[in-house]
């Protein structure tokens, strides 16, 4: 394994080793939150201190700081835990926004990969009650960010609430709770070098969200559940040592202009640093991946959480003419312990698979 | 400072060296999302968590294709609850339940009751446990689901789970029971004992927290409906990334739970008589809170005549112990599950529960006897009700002026 090259993190990222350190650190330590004692004190202060350090990395109110166990369940319960009488979600939305709620209404994205603001509009003019529009802050697939200010401005005209989806963002790009003025948001520390199992959401005051797992009370009776001490406590470290994923912005820009033949995805749009959705026409994409894989490469297609097939990408064939593209589409992304030797080795490999194409056709 | 005496085994069990061990590897060395079918990091993770399902799975004699993992005993109770609800909804939908089920039970059946379920929540006899007539009673032709815990986290009474299993089965209602304090401490068998559903917790079982696990029958077919929505992961009954490591953690605490309960149930047991006999011998008026018969080893709750639960757990500071549930100790309201059993009031406000488990020593509880004998006695000295109920008063007759 030690040899082989990771550039799947937006499926998964590697810890960082601070990360590590501190989950180490707090592995022999045990003691329920709620409870009164000396330990279970102990326990409360590393929830409450990472709430607070995530309050203030993310500029919000961590009283309005729910843990979770997952983006999916923040999201579930962002969709499904108030009265929203209708609830808008856009096309390239991750799955567990897309079915947390059957009656939810689509609204589709531009050819950029950018939401079709002036689509948005035209439902949000069409509805009436409480309106909840959920758009993710960037697209796990292509890493397009969107016009979130934009998005937050035409909810406020029609009255509407926004929930953002920024999983694929946090720890990549600044993010700012308060300045996004968004009403909800869902993260996942995992994504980018914090722990799997443990996500949050974050909810304005105004916001009337209830509980989603109901029990014993905790996350002020909106997320029953003992918390998940040993993950928060490394989602705390991961926050002071989120690193600047600033430097792989350039490294995708030059491995981009270097693969022979190749279609990048929302090339023009705002992206991600960290993301490239990369089509070699002709070769079907599940025939790239073995390729890769062999050459010790890892990578996908998609979205990883497909129950186990290899499916083309949805989110592409959301994007007009993508659905094309779609089967011939791998995604690239990379993170923290990306070198650039690996896109170097990634980008002399495309290559060679693309010319051994050219010699077969 | 003296040695801090952990003794809240029912709130959270210390994580063992060799679960950490076991996880260890997946913090660092592997990575990868365990439902990445592309690449090796991806299939190396998936081999972990389906190794960690196998182990689950045969802690409680079932096959791996029916666990789900969960964050957590809390969600598997939900998703079990309301899945099956949402599921069978145009059927039935009637649900029973016992009052002294965990909270996560309680609060998922009253939010079906919102939703138009009927909901019934039984009593249980003074020892803490369900009367089979009493359930057989209840069951009508409506009724979906049986909801009643294996081990309660309070008072430690190991349900009747074969009889409530059979009784199910006979009547063509799902059995779904709480398992999360009892893995480890009685033997499991979803076959043997007709049961459905099963919820696991790994950090009552010096697993880790964040991770739980959901028994789900295949033969018969049990269905439920996805509360958590999204990537159709766990057969399509739980969506979301799974954490490895915890995987890893709560597979291998299973077996060692599984594999070690012989003898660790004996020790404990020994552990247990030895100081519940201290106390006994030392102070009068301790009562003892549900069956000491059907009970798991590693539970005792005791009532205090006369002594304010929380001015002990004031006079006992280097003991962890609970006056309550983890999960309402924080507030000062006495215990539902002792109000359940009929202890009176005041009783209950002087109540604690003790935890024994896994790294208890001798002299833990040795040292533990002492601190409380010591404690209550001296709280005793200072209470006018106790005085008053030496002199021969019984202070239930008095009626206090109101103010």
């Amino acid at each position: 394994m030690d040899r082989r090259i990771y550039l799947d993190y937006n499926s998964d990222a590697p810890l960082l080793p601070a990360v590590v350190a501190a989950m180490e650190a707090g592995l022999s330590d045990y003691g329920n939150p709620s409870s009164q004692h000396g330990l279970g004190r102990s326990a409360r202060s590393v929830v409450d201190g990472a709430r607070q350090a995530l309050g203030a990395y993310l500029e919000a109110d961590s009283d309005y700081i729910i843990f979770t166990s997952s983006g999916t369940e923040a999201n579930n319960q962002a969709l499904r835990a108030a009265d929203w009488d209708h609830v808008l979600v856009s096309a390239i939305e991750h799955e567990s926004v897309l079915k947390a709620r059957e009656d939810a209404k689509v609204f589709p994205v531009l050819p950029s990969g950018v939401v079709d603001l002036a689509a948005l509009e035209e439902m949000l003019a069409s509805l009436e009650g409480r309106i909840l529009i959920s758009l993710l802050w960037a697209s796990n697939e292509t890493g397009v960010l969107q016009p979130m200010e934009e998005v937050v401005a035409l909810a406020q005209r029609y009255g509407a609430r926004v929930h953002s989806d920024v999983t694929q963002a946090f720890g990549k790009v600044p993010l700012s709770f308060a300045q996004s003025g968004v009403d909800m948001m869902t993260l996942s520390a995992h994504k980018c070098g914090g722990p799997q199992g443990v996500g949050a959401l974050i909810v304005k005051e105004t916001v009337p969200l209830t509980a989603f797992i109901r029990g014993g009370g905790q996350e002020k009776n909106r997320r029953s559940g003992s918390e998940n001490v040993l993950a928060l406590r490394g989602l705390a470290a991961l926050l002071v040592h989120v690193p600047d994923l600033g430097f792989l912005a350039p490294w995708h820009q030059w491995m981009e202009s270097q693969l022979k033949g190749a279609q990048i995805v929302s090339a023009g749009a705002p992206r991600l640093p960290n993301t490239s959705c990369v089509v070699m026409p002709g070769i079907l994409n599940q025939v790239q991946m073995m390729y890769f894989d062999l050459k010790g490469i890892s990578l996908s297609v998609g979205s990883a959480c497909s129950s186990g097939r290899i499916t083309r990408s949805r989110v592409l064939e959301a994007l007009p003419g993508g659905a094309l593209l779609a089967p011939y589409a791998i995604r690239v992304s990379s993170g923290w312990d990306t070198t650039r030797e690996d896109l170097e080795v990634f980008v002399e490999l495309w290559n060679t698979l693309y010319e051994k194409k050219g010699s077969t056709l | 400072m003296t040695k801090n005496i952990y003794l809240d085994y029912q709130a959270t069990t210390p994580c063992d060296p060799r679960v950490f061990k076991a996880m260890e590897p997946y913090f660092e060395v592997f990575y990868g999302n365990a439902h990445s079918r592309s690449h090796p990091h991806g299939w190396k993770a998936e081999e972990a968590t389906e190794r960690a399902r196998a182990q689950v799975a045969a802690s409680i004699h079932a096959d791996p294709r029916e666990i789900i993992f969960t964050s957590g005993a809390t969600e598997a109770n939900n998703l079990a609850i309301k899945g099956v609800a949402d599921f069978y909804r145009d059927q039935k939908n009637h649900i029973i339940t016992l009052k002294t089920e965990h909270k996560c039970v309680l609060e998922s059946c009253r939010s079906l009751e919102s939703r138009g379920f009927d909901v019934t929540y039984l009593p249980v006899q003074v020892d803490g446990l369900v009367d089979l007539k009493v359930l057989e009673a209840a069951i009508t032709p409506q009724t979906l689901l049986v909801s009643i815990m294996a081990v309660n986290n309070e008072i430690g009474v190991i349900q009747p789970l074969a009889a409530i299993g059979a009784l199910c089965r006979s009547h063509g209602v799902l059995f779904h029971t709480d398992a999360a304090q009892a893995l480890g401490k009685i033997p499991l068998d979803v076959e043997a004992m007709q049961i459905d559903l099963l919820s696991l917790s790994g950090h009552k079982m010096y697993g880790p927290k964040g991770i739980g696990a959901l028994y789900v029958r295949r033969k018969p077919r049990v269905r439920l409906t996805a509360q958590i929505s999204g990537g159709g992961q766990e057969r399509g009954m739980r969506s979301g990334t799974l954490p490895v490591p915890l995987c890893v953690g709560m597979g291998e605490a299973a077996q060692i739970a599984v594999e070690e309960m012989p003898s660790e149930v004996l020790r404990l047991e020994g552990l247990r008589d030895l100081f519940l006999e201290k106390i006994m011998a030392a102070i009068p008026e301790v009562y003892i809170n549900g069956s000491m018969t059907a009970r798991v080893p590693g539970n005792l709750n005791l009532s205090f005549a006369y002594v304010e639960g929380e001015g002990m757990m004031m006079g006992i500071k280097n003991l962890s112990v609970s006056s309550g549930s983890a999960c309402t100790s924080s507030s000062l309201e006495p215990s539902y599950v002792l109000r359940a059993l009929g202890v009176d009031v005041s009783l209950a406000h002087t109540s604690l529960r003790i935890g024994l488990g896994r790294f208890t020593t001798k002299e833990d509880v040795l040292t533990a006897a002492d601190a409380i004998i010591k404690s209550a006695t001296h709280l005793r000295n200072m209470s006018p009700l106790w005085e008053m109920a030496q002199a021969g008063i019984d202070i239930t007759s008095i009626r206090w002026a109101e103010h």
